[in-house]
């Protein structure tokens, strides 16, 4: 590879112990027409960069972890190439959440926001020695779409709410949520609506549709959402009819 | 994480952001075409035309008061939001925007049934 072509790479350095902001280094990178991002970054680390850092696993997109920006849109470092970027490219953290060293962020808002939205089924009382809890292709078909997630918050890069209001619980956590209250094994969407109503639930979403746009699973989160807002209008109408047959059940505050 | 879970009032005015969207796409086109550009052409001889009767009656009156009502739910929570996006959070700003939609609603509403 010593001989090929290369490729100028410019990547956001952030040492927190020595730097005091991030600042672009340039880098060439040699590549050919299979070369990812993840490989340029891989091929930096090994041998220009040892303090290089950035998260990657699987190299097929499916574990998540390599998420970056590349002139400012939210990718997959090993599903992109650089042969789409003749001219170079600027690679970054991703955006809206903090940084932690170089291309590596703080993730804990977004887990956070997973644990609590519960994206397991729940309420379903079935033992093994039932069988299995068979489902028609239709009722399948309601969420395996949402299913796909790998959650690799590029979504939350690309929510120009999440990155107003890092309290909104955002488009993957949300359609993680969802999925489960579409799904007819589960008895736990009156829980999950505890959050997904509340004022830093569902409502923060003004569809702006970039999640959809950015990501790599085709996952939809937009749709998702306007989903949820839908289920959430008529929660919120029957919780208002519930109130008034019985106060103490109700969460209005 | 959020311990404090407190119920949003957004489904309300969101329905009605919905509704009104729905209901202006739809019909506000119509709406400007016949009576602020054919409005001269539509009638039958001096007489006004059939579209025009029937807005004169109970339902058709009705029926602009509620669009002008719901179009104007539907742009203020817009700007509601829009300003959100624009980084202006004056937290008086949902209480004044719903309240110019709910005095519009009530003049409207007025308007739609006061006139002879």
């Amino acid at each position: 590879m010593a001989d090929a072509k290369k490729m100028l790479l410019k990547i956001l350095r952030y040492d927190p112990e020595h730097d005091s902001a991030p600042h672009f280094v340039p880098y060439g990178v040699p590549w050919d027409d299979q070369t990812s991002f993840l490989d340029g970054l891989q091929y930096l680390k090994d041998n220009v960069c040892p303090d290089l850092s950035f998260r990657s696993s699987c190299r097929m997109a499916i574990c998540g972890s390599c998420g970056v920006m590349i002139n400012g849109v939210p990718k997959l470092a090993c599903k992109t190439f650089l042969r789409h970027y003749p001219d170079g490219a600027n690679v970054e953290p991703l955006a809206n959440f903090p940084v932690e060293r170089d291309l590596v962020v703080d993730l804990t808002h977004f887990l956070e926001y997973i644990q609590a939205l519960k994206p397991y089924v729940i309420g379903n009382s079935r033992q093994p020695k039932d069988g299995p809890n068979m489902q028609t292709p239709e009722e399948m078909s309601r969420y395996h779409q949402f299913a796909l997630c790998i959650n690799c918050g590029l979504c939350y890069a690309a929510c120009p709410q999440f990155g107003l209001n890092p309290a909104f619980y955002g488009p993957g956590a949300i359609t993680l949520g969802h999925r489960y209250n579409l799904d007819s094994r589960d008895h736990g969407q009156a829980d999950r609506m505890r959050n997904i109503n509340s004022e830093n639930g569902v409502w923060g979403c003004t569809l702006v549709g970039y999640c959809s746009e950015v990501c790599p699973k085709h996952v939809d989160p937009a749709a998702a959402l306007q989903q949820c807002k839908v289920a959430g209008a008529l929660d919120f109408a029957s919780s208002v009819l519930h109130c008034k047959k019985n106060k103490e059940a109700c969460h209005v505050d | 994480m959020h311990d404090d879970i407190k119920r949003s009032n957004e489904p309300i005015f969101w329905a009605l952001f919905g509704a009104g969207g729905t209901f202006g796409a739809v019909c506000a086109p119509a709406l400007i075409l016949s009576l602020l550009i054919l409005y001269p052409y539509l009638g039958e001889g001096a007489e006004p035309g059939v579209f025009y009767r029937f807005l004169d009656t109970f339902i058709g009156r009705l029926f602009l008061a509620v669009f002008v009502a719901l179009t104007a739910w539907s742009g203020l929570h817009r700007l509601v939001h829009t300003l959100h996006d624009l980084k202006v959070h004056w937290s008086k700003l949902p209480l004044v925007c719903y309240g110019a939609a709910l005095l519009i609603t009530v003049l409207a509403l007025y308007g739609a049934f006061a006139c002879p």
